[in-house]
């Protein structure tokens, strides 16, 4: 009616604004884009893959921004997470980037021993996944590599009690190109001058394994100078496991430090060298339920299963150890 | 004395053009909009290039399309006042006046007794330091005319001097110009679209029409009904 | 007369205010709140320790030289091309002109992949520059190129548009009274573009400053090389916190300092303008 249109018009403004102004918030608060990082029964397998997603988290966030307002990396600690629709049979598992390979093979697994159950894997370092929880992403599941992160979450109350169990383990190799450009032979070849060697960051879990591993090598057979000299060779700490894969596979670099999971996964893009048992470090894998799960049931089903023969030796195929009880 | 005969296609017409200028001479240059007149002066420039023809200046060949000569813009020595004055608005008085004889590398003592003369003629002398943004529309028009005699052309064109000007100033562009070229005794194109401006200024007036010579004579001589109303 | 119903006067008035206050502040705050938060995660003396960091003070050299030396690189090369550019025709100039508009929309790791296949040791190119024992990839040169390769569309299309909207009349009047065509570029032209370039030159900077994702793919993460200060936050984020904190109020510091300085010395050519 003609009088009260101008009045309406102004109500509908309000509203406009309002839902604006709570939108912007829970925007804010939140922060959830929806960016999926590794939806990962389809591209996990490729290792090449893995690191455009690891790092495109805080770059695709990074297109966006002005540069003088906040610089990217501000906003990538909170990474981008993945807004998933959970349904009771529906698992959300947050899960260390080296299952990447093997995750394909988990999630079909695990749909056929419970069937009407599914499991949909956030893949990325330990150390982004452990922040993203924090700051409170929904998962039910997470699988860490990296025991001091999982003490952490522990400490934290994050974890069911008497959920988190050992899960698996995996040990450190190094990787070269197909075609070994460098001609390394041996791990005393790293300290060659001129070899371009590519690890993790101490940030990341493979990285502290990777130095653990170097200081117990040079402890055992090689020198402290051996040491140092395999340090100058490094080109780039990456941020993920992957990353260091990725460049190793270009034949950007002559060697890269990895999980022997990741070896296995993608062998026929690689030669290695193994490292000694009594001089590698053992990464051990944890599984636990999150509190803020709310499909109990299917979590601790997942659980089961990644404990269970069928999960075991499928890690068992793409390169992880069991843990040894 | 400018002698300059050319064609040139363009969108909506052809050029053809054939006109002589006498040293001490204005010629008042008129038509519709459209119709060629800035064209001209820009061939004349040597701005854009005729498609045939040929332009002498005192003797000299500016362009012939025959033997494929073309001067550079910057070695004609013409002064040329674009319509909108175009005063550099970031430099002085003058530092707009001594421009064209810095850049054509005159001793600094011949700049400065050719710009203080130069502000003397056209009473600019206490907006020296001025920016010539922050100046009048006359005072513009009368930097920018400074400016291109400043460097003693050959030849003097001047795209639609009064179109921004207030009566005052106007007149007092047209007596300037007019001492200026008589004194000087140089070739003078003005462009304008008003028959009024060319009987007071010009000497001579040619109208065209889409391109082509329409009718040429004494201002005074002018036909009523020619020129703008019938050119569409 | 009033049709019947309708607010009275007042309130309308008071209700137009009030919501073009509130979209004020709710943008505001969007904007300030998450940088106001950074300087409360932290104390003045924690703040100032951390300063003295190897890590903060490597990379804070480091992105400072390098965004330094892209942004000269960007303007010597970029100033030239955007004005033939804009002056000239030429078949292929809406390629080009879409190529220069690429990297905003390209995300960075793309970009970064594809400068590592171009350029890296194995690359298109690369492997040439490896033959002469020139490597890229991995270097404080391949921070740079990224930089440039990201942040120059910044420049370009700022430059291209000012020189194109630039009235010729000038420089016309300038080639007239026997200035060369680069000296009436460097005496007319380049004078009155120079704010509109200068905000282009901050916002190019400001992008190589916190360029990421394309600097850890082509040139990697190794501290005093090719460890800037984003990279440097993102690593210290999970590792030394604090670090990751000051490093990123740096950032933020640096923006605001140069917005503020260049905003200062545009403000006296407006004026006169």
């Amino acid at each position: 009616m003609q009088q009260t249109s101008k009045a309406h018009t102004l109500i509908l403004v309000s509203i406009v604004c309002g839902l604006l102004l709570v939108s912007a918030f829970i925007a804010g608060c939140t922060s959830s884009t929806s960016q999926s990082t590794t939806p990962a029964p389809t591209a996990a397998a490729e290792t090449t893959a893995a690191p455009v997603t690891n790092t495109s988290a805080p770059a695709a966030v990074e297109t966006t921004v002005a540069p003088l307002t906040t610089p990217a990396p501000v906003m990538a600690t909170s990474t981008p997470k993945p807004v998933y629709t959970y349904s009771e049979g529906n698992v959300v598992a947050f899960t260390a980037a080296s299952l990447s390979g093997v995750s394909p093979k988990l999630a079909a697994d695990f749909a056929k021993m419970y069937p009407g159950h599914s499991v949909v894997f956030n893949l990325d370092g330990t150390q982004a996944l452990r922040t993203q929880v924090q700051n409170g992403a929904y998962a039910d599941v997470f699988i860490s590599a990296s025991n001091s992160y999982t003490t952490e979450l522990t400490k934290g109350g994050y974890f069911v009690d008497g959920t988190v169990k050992p899960l698996t383990s995996n040990y450190v190799i190094v990787i070269l190109p197909a075609n070994n450009p460098a001609n390394i032979k041996s791990l005393n070849d790293l300290a060659k001058p001129g070899v371009k060697i590519a690890m993790e960051d101490k940030s990341v879990p493979a990285g502290t394994a990777t130095v653990a591993v170097l200081a117990n090598l040079a402890k055992s057979t090689y020198s402290q100078d051996w040491n140092n000299s395999v340090y100058n060779n490094v080109v780039t700490y990456e941020t993920s496991e992957p990353g260091v894969a990725s460049k190793v596979q270009l034949g950007e670099v002559d060697a890269g430090f990895v999980y022997e999971s990741t070896y296995t996964a993608g062998s026929s893009k690689y030669q290695a060298i193994r490292i000694p048992k009594s001089d590698n470090y053992l990464q051990t894998y944890t599984i636990g339920l999150l509190k803020g799960s709310t499909s109990k049931g299917a979590a601790a089903d997942f659980e089961t299963f990644m404990l269970s023969t069928v999960g075991q030796q499928d890690l068992k195929d793409y390169g992880f150890r069991p843990i040894s009880t | 004395m400018l002698e300059a005969e050319f064609t040139k296609k363009l969108r909506d017409f052809t050029m053809d053009l054939s006109f002589q200028v006498r040293d001490g001479e204005i010629l008042a240059l008129m038509g519709n909009n459209g119709s060629g007149k800035s064209t001209t002066l820009n061939i004349i420039a040597g701005l854009m290039e005729p498609d045939a023809g040929c332009i002498r200046l005192n003797g000299t060949t500016l362009c012939e399309s025959a033997r494929g000569t073309h001067m550079a813009i910057e070695d004609r020595w013409i002064g040329y006042v674009f319509q909108n004055a175009a005063v550099f608005p970031h430099l002085s008085v003058r530092d707009n006046i001594a421009y064209g004889l810095r850049a054509r590398k005159l001793p600094r003592p011949e700049i400065v007794k050719r710009v203080v003369q130069m502000m003397e003629l056209m009473h600019l002398g206490d907006l020296a330091t001025v920016k010539a943004g922050n100046l009048s529309g006359g005072q513009k028009q009368r930097t920018a005319l400074a400016r291109a005699i400043a460097i003693r052309p050959a030849l003097l064109m001047l795209d639609e001097p009064f179109s921004s000007l207030d009566v005052e100033s106007t007149l007092a562009v047209k007596e300037l110009t007019r001492k200026i070229v008589k004194e000087m005794q140089i070739p003078c194109i003005v462009v304008t679209h008003r028959v009024a401006d060319s009987n007071e200024i010009g000497d001579w007036a040619m109208v065209i029409c889409s391109g082509k010579k329409e009718w040429e004579g004494r201002p005074r001589d002018m036909p009523e009904d020619c020129t703008v109303c019938r050119c569409h | 007369m009033r049709p019947a119903g309708s607010l009275p006067e007042k309130y309308r008035r008071t209700l137009k205010y009030s919501l073009a206050g509130l979209l004020i502040l709710v943008v505001t705050l969007y904007l300030a709140l998450p940088i106001a938060a950074l300087f409360f995660r932290t104390t003045p003396e924690l703040f100032w320790s951390s300063l003295s960091d190897p890590i903060v003070i490597s990379a804070l050299r480091l992105s400072l030289t390098t965004s330094v030396i892209s942004l000269a690189v960007v303007i010597l090369v970029g100033t030239p091309f955007a004005y033939v550019h804009a002056r000239s025709t030429y078949p292929g100039k809406v390629i080009v002109d879409t190529l220069i508009d690429l990297p905003l929309v390209l995300p960075p790791a793309v970009a970064g992949f594809a400068l590592l296949v171009l350029y890296g040791r194995v690359g298109l190119l690369g492997r040439y520059f490896n033959m002469l024992g020139i490597s890229i990839a991995f270097t404080t040169l391949a921070v740079i190129m990224a930089q440039i390769f990201v942040a120059s569309p910044f420049y370009l299309r700022q430059a291209k548009s000012l020189f194109e909207q630039f009235d010729q009349s000038y420089e016309y009047t300038a080639r007239t009274l026997g200035a060369s065509p680069l000296r009436t570029f460097m005496t007319v032209t380049l004078p009155l573009t120079a704010g509109g370039l200068v905000s282009g030159a901050v916002m190019t900077f400001g992008r190589a400053l916190g360029e990421f994702g394309a600097t850890i793919m082509f040139a990697g993460n190794l501290p005093g090389v090719t460890q800037t200060m984003p990279l440097a936050v993102y690593v210290g984020m999970e590792s030394n916190f604090n670090v990751g904190l000051t490093i990123s109020i740096l950032l933020v510091i640096i923006s605001f300092v140069i917005m503020i300085t260049v905003r200062f010395i545009l403000r006296k050519e407006v004026l006169h303008a």
